[in-house]
């Protein structure tokens, strides 16, 4: 089967009209990084492509005192090399910085990253810990869902993207309290995918951690939440070291790599959780001890 | 470098190259000839089975399909290399996944795809073994019914009174290492187009690096005789050994033309080069190296099983490259080898840079390090000390004629403990380390009266240009550059002014093809000959015109004049004109064979059978996260004895290559399998060093003018790859004291071998 139509919709409505004209036959396609992959692999056989990069308005990226919005024409590149976003939400610049290489930065949205649910997505993997919600529509309506739900299993997207168009996402607005980072370990320094990644969130407000939020990838089949070790870390003091590796060792305990040819031992890489949740944390806590985002610069925490 | 030197010795730019940066060159998948079919092939999915019926009834009927092939429609012949066991299409069994078992040629590759999914074969699945050791077990299923044992090739050699040296050895050690499956990766993925002429003369356009080989061995798997066959190759982009030698592609795309009566082109896809293309040797040596107690190093053993794959293609002669090679690295008294070389349900392996030669480069200078921590000597002076020299005679019978391989060592250590970053930093989580691996290698291969040299055409034009002919193919090495740069400086002409031809069997004077190292140093020599011959003709016509005796006449720049008198002269192009457009005529060519003055290795692979031999050292800096094991390469000192370089922009291209290719080994590369079945399907898993990977490389130029090659050249290709695996595992040992014996070096090997408490299998 090969692809037959390529439609190019001027407007939103004119996109799910088409949706729903071709009743599951046709799939939405931005960067196309991953679905041209698949589609010469013959993993996916959609007779129609629908090209949102026509459909105005999906490529805003806005910050305003509601948080920020992040529409689903947004590249990696542009995420990475944002000024506001690297400032206040570093977790998603480092982790967009790390994706592919620049020429796949400069086509593959965010959106994509999500939708194609592969749970060692980097962009995913910092949205889930910086709390973002998606904004879905379809010919049926509008729902807004945390990116965190949208996974209904390995590699598959709880969000249909033959009826359904992920217009956006929301982030929660940062305050100067609240501090990312992000961080991964690969075979080598480009275009390859992450033997682990990790992500953290903390709001520091009151002085110490008063929550924090943990995301993981690939250690099961989205990104992987390690519970207990976000509770370990209420109320702990930012530069209590000791607290920090003890929720890096929670971390790899809730985290169940498999066995991997090509990424390695589940031993090896539960070790490398422990160090690579410590060291997000860390720098997190460094952040947050430093008052960093409130004394930089915009622009000079760019990854 | 002599001043007098005005093209050879010089940074120039390739030749072609401004046609590769902006897309222009012609590759195989840009000709196209009219009516030309596009060809699938069918692999098995199996990797040992047996063929019980093929029915591609289906596939025939399917719309724009115009020929299909059965090995019922195949020539009963086998070809291959040293031992013939390969067929044109698999015959009655399969013996790896991914082997040819039918091919399709339809109007377009989508519709030879579909044809591809109605051909249906019934197997019958035997036992496979993919493992060379398990291979070599009494029970282990006969993939080859004539091969006994699963044996492909064997060989024991011997040099010197082993026994007796062994006995004077104060001390001996013993280790085992083991090297992976990776591919050349080259950028062009390989194909063929064939066509058959209205005179039943055969064409094949393929990007191959040894035009005459290839010619010789479609010829014999055809069943034709080679002069009915002409190969001609387009531009190629990349090979690394991965393109000397056919694939059965060459002669299904001949019997698919035949048979459809239509031009047929086939490019493999970039996952078929990952299944079906040829890894390099992947092999287990155990090496044992007795030394005196002051570090002299009195003998070497090797007991070598090495993985042939379910074919033999280079298999055996890379096995005696490894079996062989490095005794000749240092001045050792004595060596013995044992080689087997086994058979498995794999893909069959083949040439890659280095031939074998890398391979036991990473058992034997892995092995020398670690000797040395044991006997508490610097790795760096035993090397020195027993290095060998120019001079010398080694134990294999070759006479090193050139040998800078101790100021090799000497400069790529000085440059990589100068300017070293802090061993230890961030709470010793992060440590550094330095080590250097040796290597020697190659010119060029002669084996009994065999011819090893190469031959040349020149042709001056009537303008005062000149057409280079030669047979040995440029796969961005720089080979056209090379030799238009020695016709140049020779002939004092601008190198601007040499076109070289392209390359075609029918036109090309013989030549073996651009294989070991050898191309500069034979092809070269014979350019410079033929060169010297065209330019007595020049002379002699300018001896006529200007009556001045050629002897006091001399070439520079396009202008023949009188010494010491220049304004008297005449253009290179006028007396090109005067040769050839009036009543003198003179031909200004000539084609001439050049054989190198080497006596070739005899029947128990004895004497010298390299033009030159070429040694180097490289050194690294490594730094190792002992938290993750992640090893991180931050510097290489590529020192490398070249003879002369001819175009030292291509030598330290080599090298910058060398150390990528030869890094991605050592930490990175591998074709990962799970029972038979290849996980590292395409470049998203197979990892290649990248750009933002590579270390800092500061190339080291020594140039020990050899007294055979063209202006004292020497080889360069493959030696830059071959020290790599073993001077990083010297540097990481040096950082974190752990030794890993297996490529490749991966975190998670260097994570347990410093944290052997925490693996699955605890002490």
């Amino acid at each position: 089967m090969s692809v037959e139509l390529y439609l190019r919709p001027g407007s939103l409505p004119e996109c799910l009209d088409h949706l729903a004209e071709f009743r599951g036959k046709a799939r939405l396609i931005a960067g196309g990084t991953d679905l041209m992959l698949q589609i010469r692999a013959g993993q996916e056989r959609p007779e129609v492509l629908v090209d949102t990069s026509t459909i105005p308005g999906l490529d805003r990226l806005e910050k305003d005192e509601d948080g920020l919005v992040i529409g689903a024409g947004v590249t990696h590149a542009r995420l990475a090399s944002d000024p506001q976003v690297g400032r206040w939400w570093p977790a998603l610049a480092r982790a967009c910085a790390s994706v592919g290489s620049p020429q796949i930065r400069n086509v593959a949205t965010l959106a994509g990253n999500v939708v194609n649910a592969q749970p060692a997505a980097d962009g995913a993997v910092a949205l889930v810990a910086l709390g973002a919600q998606a904004d879905i529509v379809s010919s049926q309506g509008e729902r807004r869902q945390a990116v965190e739900e949208l996974y209904a299993g390995l590699g598959r997207s709880s969000l249909d993207p033959t009826r359904e168009l992920l217009q956006s996402f929301w982030l929660p607005p940062c305050r100067p309290e609240h501090h990312s980072a992000f961080g991964r370990i690969a075979a080598r320094n480009a275009l390859c995918l992450p033997t682990l990644n990790a992500a953290v969130w903390l709001d520091t407000s009151g002085g110490g951690i008063r929550s924090a939020r943990i995301a993981l990838g690939p250690v099961a089949d989205r990104p992987f939440r390690p519970r207990e070790a976000e509770a370990s870390l209420e109320g702990v003091a930012l530069d209590d070291r000791q607290a920090l590796e003890r929720a890096a060792e929670m971390a790899a305990r809730e985290a169940r790599p498999r066995d991997s040819h090509l990424r390695g031992s589940s031993e090896y890489r539960r070790h490398l959780v422990r160090v690579l949740v410590r060291r997000v944390l860390a720098e997190a806590a460094h952040r947050a001890g430093e008052g960093l985002q409130a004394s930089l610069p915009l622009g000079s925490e760019r990854p | 470098m002599p001043e007098a030197h005005r093209t050879v010795g010089r940074p120039i730019p390739f030749k072609g190259g401004r046609g590769k940066v902006t897309g222009r060159t012609r590759y195989l998948d840009d000709l196209e000839l009219p009516g030309m079919l596009h060809a699938k092939i069918l692999r098995s999915p199996h990797a040992h089975a047996r063929i019980l019926k093929i029915d591609t009834s289906a596939a025939a009927a399917l719309e724009g399909v115009r020929a299909v092939l059965t090995a019922e429609d195949c020539p009963d012949t086998r070809f291959g290399l040293d031992v013939a066991d390969a067929r044109i299409l698999a015959r009655g069994k399969v013996r790896y996944v991914g082997e040819e078992v039918a091919a399709v040629a339809a109007e377009t590759p989508e519709i030879a795809g579909r044809a591809l999914e109605l051909i249906r074969v019934e197997y019958q699945p035997l036992q496979a073994v993919f493992d060379p050791q398990e291979a070599l077990a009494e029970d282990a299923p006969l993939i080859h019914a004539d091969k006994p044992g699963n044996l492909a090739k064997t060989y024991q050699i011997q040099r010197g009174d082993f026994e007796a040296v062994l006995a004077q050895c104060d001390q001996v050690f013993e280790d085992v290492f083991t090297t992976s499956r990776v591919l050349p990766c080259y950028l062009e993925p390989f194909g063929v187009m064939a066509h058959w002429e209205p005179d039943d003369r055969l064409v094949i356009h393929t990007g191959i690096q040894a035009l005459f080989q290839a010619r010789s061995e479609i010829a014999r798997a055809l069943g034709l005789d080679p002069s009915r066959v002409v190969v001609k190759a387009p531009a190629i982009g990349g090979a690394f050994g991965g393109k000397i030698w056919i694939r059965n592609f060459h002669p299904i795309a001949a019997l698919l033309a035949k048979k459809a009566r239509r031009p047929v082109k086939y490019v493999m896809t970039r996952e078929e080069e990952f299944l079906a293309s040829r890894p390099r040797v992947p092999a287990r040596i155990r090496i044992r190296l007795g030394f005196k107690n002051d570090g002299t190093m009195l003998c070497k053993e090797m007991d070598l099983i090495t993985d042939n794959g379910a074919y033999s293609w280079a298999g055996p002669k890379i096995t005696l490259n490894m079996a062989m090679r490095t005794d000749c690295l240092y001045r050792f008294r004595a060596s013995r080898v044992q080689a087997r070389l086994v058979y498995t349900n794999t893909t069959p392996t083949s040439g890659f840079r280095g031939y074998g030669n890398p391979q036991a480069h990473f058992a034997l200078e892995s092995m020398i390090d670690l000797c040395c921590r044991e006997m508490g000597l610097d790795p760096v002076d035993v090397r020195l000390k027993n290095a060998s020299r120019q001079g010398d005679v080694t134990l294999h019978g070759w006479r090193l004629r050139s040998c800078g391989l101790q100021e090799c060592i000497q400069r790529a250590w000085r440059s990589i403990t100068g300017n070293r970053r802090p061993p230890v930093e961030q709470d010793e989580r992060i440590r550094r380390g330095v080590g250097l691996a040796c290597m020697n290698h190659v010119s060029g291969n002669r084996s009994g009266d065999n011819f090893d040299g190469s031959t040349s055409l020149l042709r001056f034009q009537e303008d005062g240009k000149l057409c280079l002919y030669h047979g040995e193919s440029d796969m961005g090495q720089g080979a056209s550059t090379v030799l238009a740069q020695i016709a140049a400086e020779t002939l004092g002409i601008p190198v601007e002014d040499v076109l070289v031809m392209p390359l075609s069997t029918d036109t090309s004077p013989f030549c073996f093809g651009s294989y070991s190292s050898r191309v500069t140093t034979v092809a070269g020599k014979a350019v410079e000959l033929a060169a010297r011959e065209v330019r007595r003709q020049l002379l002699a016509v300018a001896e006529d015109h200007l009556e001045i005796a050629a002897e006091d006449l001399d070439i520079e720049e396009g202008r023949i004049f009188a010494k010491g008198y220049e304004q008297k002269g005449i253009s290179v192009a006028e007396a090109c004109r005067l040769a050839i457009r009036t009543r003198k005529t003179v031909p200004l060519t000539a084609y001439l064979a050049y054989d190198p003055p080497t006596q070739g290795a005899d029947q128990d692979f004895y004497g010298d059978y390299s033009s030159a031999y070429t040694y180097a050292a490289q050194a690294v800096e490594v730094e190792v996260d002992t938290e993750t094991g992640q090893v991180r390469i931050l510097r290489v000192a590529a020192a490398h004895d070249v003879g002369f370089a001819v175009n030292p922009l291509g030598v330290k291209g080599q090298i910058y290559g060398g150390v990528a290719q030869g890094g991605g080994w050592a930490l990175y590369e591998n074709l990962a399998y799970q029972e038979g079945r290849l996980l590292t399907t395409s470049l998203r898993q197979y990892h290649l060093m990248t750009i933002s990977d590579m270390p800092e490389v500061e190339p080291i130029l020594v140039e020990s003018m050899d007294p055979v090659g063209p202006y004292g050249a020497k080889g360069v290709g493959e030696p830059s790859l071959i020290p790599m695996p073993p001077a990083i595992a010297n540097a990481i040992q040096d950082a974190v004291g752990v030794r890993i014996r297996d490529l490749p070096i991966t975190s998670e090997k260097v994570f347990f071998a410093l944290h052997p408490e925490l693996g699955r299998n605890k002490p």
